[in-house]
């Protein structure tokens, strides 16, 4: 037993040094770093909200656009975010996997913790920027269903990431795939739209299989008092991150081997 | 420290069934230098990475207790964009290696100080095997691996790996691999040939081990 616990001693050791050295490579190389990773959600809200006052479009939920558009993007950014920065870490730490006890396994889990940490700072800067600007009350009706939402997108961005990050090992072509298949992701997740309003049932039977369109919702409904979804469906959310992790982690067990190459 | 081989085996090609290293079984031993020759380059790494634990075997059992830290002069773990600094702090903590003592060490080693505050890609290459040659010898390990030679155009940071090497191989085993006659002369009281089928032959005399390796690059 004692080696068990020696070997969980060693596992943390190597994990906290990868945590701090994808903080410092991550964000930290530059001096502006960490205020660039902010200023990407930002920009996007900003962004967006202009774009929807020329076209002249109110909010489909309460009454702040950009309190709409930053529950969405926020969200999003919170599965994405993950997602995106894990597609290249095996290749980013390959000369640390070669040299090092580090597995592609404690790297994934650094990044969780990294990016995690990042993610939920620059959310909450955002959300109470914004309530301080009037944008909301500061009064969350449902602080709850916020973090579980929250936990959820990152197990969902965790899983994809996983599995995305081993697939990217193999095929090294599938960094672009991804790039591709993440612009319908993000135009059919919900960010600038309520599903139910905007697509009749026929749309909308396609599209709530993509599960970002179910983290936005529920986002928006432990937001929103006066709205409640009617897409979302904790079941599949589960289930999805459930297959994802499992899928990512069969794969990363498969590709072990050729990421240190 | 324990450091036992029964039986291990560590596949290159599947489908062709070649191997790198073929029901290998080795003992290491505390204050032993070890040299590992073989003219295929890949074996030996293969090996050593085994050592280590960086990989594990396809086939058989590595008993292997004690501290194995990176081999000597490795800079792979030094982020260009990092501190070298930084980057030694790293890889401390991932040995669990007391990293303000290897600092301070390492300052007084290479006679160098505000280097170690700047970033690793803009420092002449010279200096950067300097510091990764200082942070793989201070640590403490139980093993340490030398790969190739360890010459710098500096006499004093030579002496300085000379009486650094002289105190390890008193204190821990040294696994050599390295063609350079004088460390091996030094320091390597056995020799490990490894031949292209991944077969392993073990001399106890330096002697008979080199004529076997300039026999098998030789293909006698």
């Amino acid at each position: 037993m004692s080696a068990f616990f020696k070997a969980v001693g060693v596992k943390a050791r190597i994990i906290n040094a990868l945590f701090i050295h994808a903080l410092l490579t991550e964000h930290g190389k530059t001096k502006i770093g960490y205020l660039t990773a902010l200023a990407k959600p930002l920009g996007q809200i900003v962004m967006l909200t202009t774009m929807f006052t020329i076209l002249g479009r109110a909010t489909p939920i309460g009454d702040s656009l950009v309190l709409f558009l930053a529950t969405g993007i926020i969200a999003y950014n919170l599965c994405m975010g993950l997602t995106n920065k894990m597609l290249k870490m095996n290749k980013q730490y390959r000369s640390i996997l070669n040299s090092t006890h580090a597995s592609p396994f404690d790297i994934s889990i650094a990044f969780l913790l990294s990016e995690t940490l990042i993610l939920i700072l620059i959310s909450m800067i955002i959300l109470i920027g914004l309530g301080n600007l009037g944008y909301w009350d500061h009064k969350i009706d449902n602080l709850i269903g916020i973090l579980l939402t929250t936990i959820a997108s990152i197990a969902l961005g965790y899983g994809v990431g996983l599995f995305n990050a081993s697939v990217s090992a193999i095929i090294p072509a599938y960094e672009k795939v991804w790039k591709i298949l993440s612009m319908p992701l993000f135009l059919t997740s919900g960010v600038i739209f309520v599903a139910d309003q905007r697509f009749p049932p026929s749309v909308i039977a396609i599209i709530k299989y993509n599960p970002l369109l179910h983290i936005v919702e529920s986002m928006r409904d432990s937001f929103y008092r006066s709205w409640e979804s009617t897409l979302f469906e904790l079941s599949y959310v589960l289930w999805f991150i459930l297959c994802s992790t499992l899928a990512g982690l069969l794969m990363q067990k498969i590709t072990q081997k050729r990421v240190r190459v | 420290m324990k450091l036992e081989f029964i039986n291990v085996s560590k596949v290159n090609n599947r489908k062709k069934q070649t191997y790198h290293l073929l029901e290998a079984n080795i003992d290491f031993a505390e204050q032993e230098g070890v040299a590992v020759l073989s003219s295929h380059e890949r074996s030996t790494t293969s090996l050593l990475k085994l050592i280590s634990g960086v990989e594990a075997p396809t086939r058989g059992l590595i008993k292997r207790e004690g501290i194995f830290t990176v081999p000597i002069g490795d800079a792979a773990y030094f982020h260009r964009e990092l501190s070298c600094e930084e980057s030694i702090r790293f890889i401390c903590k991932v040995y669990g290696q007391d990293s303000n003592r290897i600092i301070k060490d390492i300052k007084e080693f290479a006679s160098i100080g505000k280097e170690l505050k700047q970033k690793f890609k803009g420092q002449p290459a010279t200096l950067k095997r300097k510091i990764a040659i200082s942070t793989s010898l201070l640590m403490n390990s139980d093993v340490y691996q030398l790969t190739g030679v360890l010459n710098h155009p500096q006499p004093k940071f030579n002496k300085n790996i000379q009486n650094r090497l002289d105190e390890i191989a008193k204190k821990a085993t040294l696994i050599l691999a390295t063609t350079s006659t004088e460390l091996l002369t030094k320091y390597a009281q056995r020799v490990i040939v490894i031949d292209g089928q991944g077969y392993l032959q073990q001399f106890s005399d330096l002697q008979s081990g080199i004529e076997a390796h300039k026999a098998q690059k030789t293909g006698k």
